[in-house]
């Protein structure tokens, strides 16, 4: 038989209007535990796949694909920015990763903000210009051609530079990618910093996984919001307590490896042909950008 | 608050990443001389904490929820440059791994949560709580406000950066080429959702955190008190 509690019906329970139902919080925090999982693991997958861009050096990768996504952010005109997009949709089959994702992690999730946010600016109240539909009860509403045209603009520069940085970072190691930093003159220590970061992101990441399942098998109801706030104030103190003692045994542990305070890193590649066939083909890209954007 | 690429124009962006690289030399200078060979596993594991306070949802009023930043948070459990720098990695990281905010954007975003957001807070923090005593009351409030301030000058700047996009960058007719919004409307948009629910939830999560460690364990406040 249930016990007197566990029957009462939640919506009647006193105090429940200032509960958090469902348990949303943890939920919330658990399903952005998932997707940074699923992206890691994501990321990898598609790295080690044999595709065109994954034969390319990182380092070059790095610097050539950073110049494309700055002259993005310069590309005033929508055919340019068309065509710099189209390349990532080919670039992305000759490098095997998967068509449909990008599109999706493209279009559906970040610029659908940036679709909202531009929608105002297709209205002759915001952007004026000659009228291309009028509508409304009173024709009060009128979309501007100069208003749709930014709008374009506005979205598919974001979602070019985005698909870019993508292709960057589904077809790059995530410490291949931290290693070549140090091409762009980014200070050793902070390249090793980052990789020791992502190392011990997991673990975090993982802990906090932990913690919140845990949570939430121990929590039938919901939790009145103060007490939801305590508890997440008490998970952030055990981990902010974790991360003094780790950072002091880590230390403890490099030190015995030899650690007195410079940094060498092990990867060292040369470049290969394809990595010169890649950059050549980049230099005559950018060259036929910059002929389009000027 | 993280902003994509394609929203600023070369100019604040640029102008942003030549802010930063002094800021970030600076800042790891600081560190150098209190922490030596013990700044690297210090600053990574500082980061990934950064980053994961980030993960978390708060539980706000009516029943909603929203994540913090929580750069104010490490402000003052580990001091203002160790803030700066461990915040600006896990913005990094963001970027660079998950898509968060835009590559070129990077410099604007790490201004505004790194470089503003822990050092209002920390300056705020230090100005309320000054002369309370160790385990005061005070200290909570003062942490609360400090977030809850922070995280708002750190929206009123991001807000300044795209709001002022139309007059830098337009075209001769006068048609804004990036973020089309001026200062008129950027200003009151963002600073609404932060003033009314944003900012609260970095003020609860800092004085939450705050009070619990002042309970529990009050000697964590020694490093930051002295830096």
């Amino acid at each position: 038989m249930l016990p007197e509690w566990l029957a009462k019906n939640e919506s009647s329970a006193p105090g429940s209007d200032r509960m958090i139902g469902t348990h949303s919080f943890i939920d919330k925090t658990l399903s952005g535990v998932e997707s940074f999982f699923r992206t890691l693991e994501n990321s990898e997958r598609f790295a080690a796949r044999q595709g065109l861009l994954q034969k390319v050096d990182p380092r070059v990768k790095l610097v050539t694909i950073g110049f494309i996504i700055v002259s993005v952010t310069l590309t005033h005109q929508l055919s340019v920015l068309g065509m710099l997009y189209a390349m990532t949709l080919v670039l992305s089959l000759l490098s095997r990763l998967p068509f449909g994702g990008l599109l999706l992690q493209t279009w559906l999730f970040v610029p659908l903000f940036t679709v909202l946010m531009v929608f105002p600016v297709i209205f002759g109240g915001v952007t004026p210009g000659p009228a291309l539909v009028t509508f409304g009860p009173t024709r009060a509403f009128t979309i501007t051609s100069a208003g749709l045209l930014l709008a374009c603009l506005i979205v598919l520069r974001v979602a070019t530079a985005i698909s870019w940085t993508l292709l960057l970072l589904w077809t790059t190691r995530w410490s291949s990618l931290f290693g070549a930093l140090q091409v762009i003159r980014v200070p050793q220590a902070l390249v090793m910093t980052l990789g020791m970061t992502i190392r011990y992101l997991l673990l975090f990441v993982c802990l906090v996984e932990e913690t919140h399942l845990a949570l939430k098998s121990r929590i039938l109801r919901g939790l009145p919001r103060h007490q939801g706030q305590s508890v997440l104030a008490g998970i952030l103190v055990t981990m902010f307590r974790k991360s003094l003692l780790w950072s002091e045994e880590i230390y403890g542990a490099m030190v015995s490896r030899g650690y007195a305070g410079r940094v060498v890193l092990l990867e060292r590649r040369g470049l290969s042909g394809w990595d010169g066939t890649w950059v050549c083909l980049w230099m005559i890209g950018m060259v036929q950008l910059w002929r389009g954007i000027h | 608050m993280h902003i994509p690429d394609g929203y600023l124009g070369p100019q604040t962006y640029g102008s942003l990443w030549a802010v930063m690289i002094p800021v970030w030399s600076w800042a790891s200078r600081q560190l150098r001389r209190t922490l030596a060979a013990r700044q690297v596993p210090f600053l990574a594991i500082g980061a990934a904490f950064s980053f994961v306070v980030m993960m978390f949802n708060i539980p706000a009023p009516g029943g909603t929820t929203g994540h913090a930043v929580g750069a104010t948070l490490v402000a003052i459990v580990l001091g203002p440059w160790a803030a700066m720098i461990t915040t600006s990695i896990a913005l990094i990281v963001q970027a660079l791994l998950f898509g968060d905010g835009g590559i070129t954007a990077i410099g604007a975003n790490c201004f505004n949560m790194a470089v503003l957001m822990p050092l209002s807070g920390y300056a705020i923090y230090r100005l309320c709580s000054w002369r309370a005593f160790r385990n005061g009351k005070r200290r909570i409030w003062a942490a609360g406000l400090a977030g809850y301030l922070s995280l708002n000058l750190a929206a009123l700047s991001t807000a300044i950066e795209l709001g002022v996009q139309p007059g830098l960058a337009h075209r001769l007719d006068g048609t804004p080429l990036y973020c089309p919004y001026s200062l008129k409307v950027t200003v009151p948009v963002m600073l609404t959702e932060h003033l009314l629910l944003f900012g609260w939830i970095e003020g609860v999560l800092t004085a939450v955190v705050v009070a619990y460690l002042l309970r529990t364990d009050p000697a964590v406040f020694l490093g930051s008190d002295r830096s």
